[in-house]
């Protein structure tokens, strides 16, 4: 059960709240225009107004920068006496506390009671003055005690927002202490007061975000996540042999989404496992790629991106079982979005066992990236598998990730060794476990792979299928350690899953991954070997 | 009614562009965010302390026509009827010269406390020494309404001409806030409005009046007043008022007054002059002093009614009122 929001959530559910009370503009003037002089609807509505275009602009370290700046703006855009009252209301509660990266229902519970005591004594108002003190007080002890009953963030929201519905029906029943609406005296009776009401509305509407959002992410809830920042089409040509200069006539051509970290997922999706694709997705192909992962099954969230989806021409010569690749640049991605997917595999991270981080980046992203997540995810004690080469490779082995899974060509051109110099690349291989990596894997395609440990070496031979198509076999094997580590197995179990798993794809001709049935019947088949060191 | 705007969300920035294109010598605009006009202060103001006013627009010439020499040295600008935000206002003081203090004088309305109050508290964050005299001269609907819970009106003309000579005659911040709180204290307004009023900028009705109705306290906004009379002529309603306002007021034929005679947006001066008369004849038939009238046009809601200020003068406040001060629409003040 989700019980804490992150901060990017945070902001999404002000920015929701400000669209509502924008919305409810016409309903808090008609309230007002009876006892006030009409203009808090329109007050409320250009406060909000400012918050949805400035907040949705701005980068937050953490959930209480958040509340700071939504204040701040309204203080300073609103004015009147509604400007600073609820511009108090998302300030003061923060103020004292120390940045977080997650609330949960205390921390609200604990920051809109003291905003509610700054408003009380800014404003000099209590319970039965009719102002928004009527609404937000009860809001507040319902937050407090649904924290004290343990009720979880949802819950507790509900009864805040009942509470201050209550409170502001309430208002009708009193007479005004305040404010240009004092001057009605008894005539006031029967009358709504305006503050109270958008107190409401502001409560209702972060109970609403929180319902749907929260039980959007129960649905996506995921052991396995998997990172593809640099999506693609593979168009795979499938000819006998290339002439140059010549016509082919093609009898197949095969389009394929991928882009590794999605194959992980499809693959983990045929195994039966729980898993969601995070990543960068681009406007201008978003539904391709969506199609495709909803036709599988395949549950995903993607941050999008300007721009549109690379391609990449793959061409198969059946004559010599050799593919040659005409690879895309990937779009370029900004700051922001790349902040967007950090805070995104952050709220999900909390429920992962696993986050797999395979493949290249786009421009714009740094190289850092990798590593980035693998601390934030061990700071949670989710395992990170890291597949990728070059700088990515380096500094993502700084941060230690669980397992790192190159295949050998990348992995020698990366640290400069000859590929063909099994010791060297072992070495160094050993050499990383020693730094922090748990397990490292280097596989050799037809040559079979190695999996390393601290008290061990394994090596596994290729198992003999017919090779129709290569891709995805690598991202077939992560998926098989996948599945593995997700049911706590052994070592070696494993490496048979990995192998048997990314046998089970070189089957297919394209980017076509490993099936369940596939795996079932290859397992028997891997041959594990233990090296002497 | 058609009225003469633009665009209705820009008119406030429309009428303060505008005051400043015809009179370009005397102002400057203070930006805010987003190149938004928070408000304006006077140039060359002299190092001394400086009196910042303003609030919610549509009742000019308050606040802007109160910023000029022997005056406020800067107003900011809110909505219409609108408090303006505490951002503002800490903008307009940067732009004053606040080496020796900045005195806020704002009218007394929950919106415009809130705000001036965050403002000071912004301000002396920054170093800047502040204090904010709240303006409660209207006897208003409530009866019995203590004086310093009473809204501001048309009397904060006064206390801004008192401090903006005390602040002109070298008194420090302390000392300008004593004048203009003594000020506040001896400050009396009472009015009446005589027709449904209506909102600058975009001529919706405010609040609706039946013809012939006089209602007497009843604030700008719509807010409720005293009681209401019906197809009176001028001489008995200008008795009325000052009644009321004579009552409040306690003068005896001891006090020396200065007397403010203001119409409201959509009366006349035909209609002044007669409400002057019976105002005038009034007080001499109390034997009250009159050190100086105005009947000008002070602080105009978009209504019909007038309301009369009294503020009782002692040796030093008179000494200060009777400095010159002058702003660009202001000439009650200059070379009396």
């Amino acid at each position: 059960m989700k019980n804490h929001i992150t901060v990017e959530e945070l902001k999404q559910m002000i920015l929701y709240t400000a669209q509502q009370v924008i919305r409810r503009e016409e309903m808090l003037t008609k309230i007002d225009i009876v006892i006030g002089d009409g203009d808090h609807g329109k007050g409320m509505s250009l406060g909000f107004k400012e918050v949805m275009q400035e907040l949705s602009q701005m980068q937050f370290a953490s959930t209480e920068e958040v509340f700071a700046a939504t204040g701040n703006i309204l203080i300073d855009t609103m004015g009147g006496a509604s400007g600073v009252l609820f511009g108090t209301m998302f300030i003061s509660g923060i103020v004292r506390r120390t940045a977080n990266l997650t609330m949960d229902l205390q921390d609200f519970a604990e920051i809109f009671r003291c905003s509610l005591n700054a408003i009380k004594q800014r404003g000099g108002a209590k319970v039965g003055d009719k102002t928004m003190v009527d609404a937000l007080e009860p809001a507040v002890v319902a937050l407090e005690n649904s924290v004290e009953r343990k009720c979880g963030f949802c819950e507790g929201m509900e009864e805040a927002a009942a509470a201050a519905a209550s409170g502001m029906e309430y208002t009708k029943t009193v007479k005004a202490r305040f404010g240009r609406a004092k001057y009605f005296g008894d005539k006031g009776i029967g009358c709504q007061d305006a503050g109270a009401t958008s107190v409401w509305i502001i409560f209702q509407s972060m109970s609403d975000w929180i319902k749907d959002h929260f039980s959007k992410w129960e649905k996506y809830e995921s052991k396995v996540l998997t990172v593809t920042m640099n999506p693609c089409i593979d168009k795979t040509i499938n000819v006998e042999k290339v002439k140059r200069g010549k016509t082919h006539r093609l009898k197949r051509v095969q389009n394929d989404i991928s882009g590794k970290g999605v194959n992980v997922s499809i693959a983990l999706t045929h195994f039966g496992e729980l898993t969601l694709c995070l990543g960068f997705n681009y406007l201008a192909d978003a539904r391709v790629v969506e199609k495709a992962l909803d036709g599988q099954g395949v549950k995903h969230d993607f941050v999008m991106a300007d721009g549109g989806i690379r391609t990449n021409v793959k061409i198969f010569e059946r004559e010599f079982g050799m593919m040659t690749e005409f690879n895309e640049n990937g779009g370029c991605v900004g700051s922001e979005e790349q902040q967007l997917l950090i805070e995104k595999i952050e709220g999900y991270l909390e429920q992962a066992n696993i986050i797999v981080l395979d493949g290249s980046v786009p421009e714009g992203i740094s190289s850092d990236i990798y590593e980035r997540i693998i601390r934030m995810a061990n700071r949670r004690g989710v395992k990170t598998v890291l597949d990728a080469t070059g700088k990515l490779l380096k500094k993502g082995i700084g941060a230690k990730p669980y397992l790192i899974k190159p295949n050998v060509n990348e992995f020698c051109d990366t640290y400069g060794i000859d590929a063909n110099d099994r010791e060297a690349f072992l070495e160094k291989g050993r050499e990383i476990i020693q730094s922090g990596v748990e397990y490292v894997c280097i596989s050799l395609g037809r040559h079979g792979a190695y999996l390393l440990s601290r008290d061990k070496t394994l090596y596994a031979d290729a198992i003999p299928v017919e090779v129709k198509g290569i891709q995805g076999a690598g991202d077939s094997m992560v998926a098989g350690f996948c599945l593995a580590i997700n049911h706590e197995m052994s070592m070696e179990e494993m490496f048979a899953y990995g192998v048997a798993a990314a046998s089970g794809s070189l089957q297919y001709p394209g980017t076509r991954i490993c099936t369940k049935e596939d795996l079932d019947s290859l397992l028997p088949m891997v041959k594990i070997t233990e090296l002497d060191r | 009614m058609k009225r003469f705007v633009n665009r209705r969300t820009d008119a406030v920035e429309d009428m303060i562009n505008g005051y400043l294109a015809v009179y370009p010598k005397h102002f400057e605009k203070v930006y805010g965010k987003n190149q938004k006009i928070n408000g304006f202060i006077r140039q060359a103001c002299a190092d001394k302390v400086s009196v910042v006013t303003g609030g919610g627009t549509g009742n000019e010439p308050w606040s802007i026509g109160y910023v000029g020499e022997g005056l406020a040295d800067g107003a900011v600008v809110g909505a219409v009827f609108t408090a303006p935000p505490a951002r503002s206002i800490l903008h307009v003081t940067r732009a004053v010269p606040h080496e020796k203090g900045v005195l806020y004088i704002c009218t007394n309305h929950a919106g415009d406390i809130l705000n001036y109050e965050l403002a000071g508290e912004l301000a002396e964050l920054e170093g800047i020494e502040t204090r904010c005299v709240k303006v409660s001269d209207y006897i208003s609907g409530l009866w019995g309404e203590a004086k310093d819970e009473r809204r501001g009106q048309a009397g904060v003309a006064f206390v801004i001409k008192v401090a903006g000579a005390a602040a002109q005659a070298g008194y420090n911040l302390v000392e300008t806030a004593r004048i203009a709180q003594k000020a506040n204290e001896r400050v009396f307004t009472f009015g009446v409005t005589t027709s449904s009023g209506y909102m600058p900028g975009s001529g919706e009705i405010v609040y609706d009046m039946k013809e012939g109705e006089a209602e007497y306290g009843k604030g700008f906004n719509g807010e409720t007043g005293m009681f209401v009379e019906k197809d009176k002529d001028a001489d008995e309603i200008v008795d009325t008022l000052m009644r009321h306002l004579l009552r409040e007021a306690r003068l005896t034929s001891l006090d020396e007054i200065a007397l403010m005679i203001n119409v409201y947006g959509l009366t006349g001066m035909m209609e002044q002059c007669i409400i002057g008369r019976k105002v005038v004849d009034i007080l001499a038939s109390k034997s009250v002093q009159i050190h100086h009238i105005i009947m000008d046009r002070m602080f105009q809601p978009l209504t019909c009614g007038c309301a009369v200020s009294i503020l009782k003068l002692d040796e030093e406040l008179k000494q200060l009122y009777d400095m010159d001060a002058q702003s660009p629409v202001l000439r009650c003040w200059k070379n009396r």
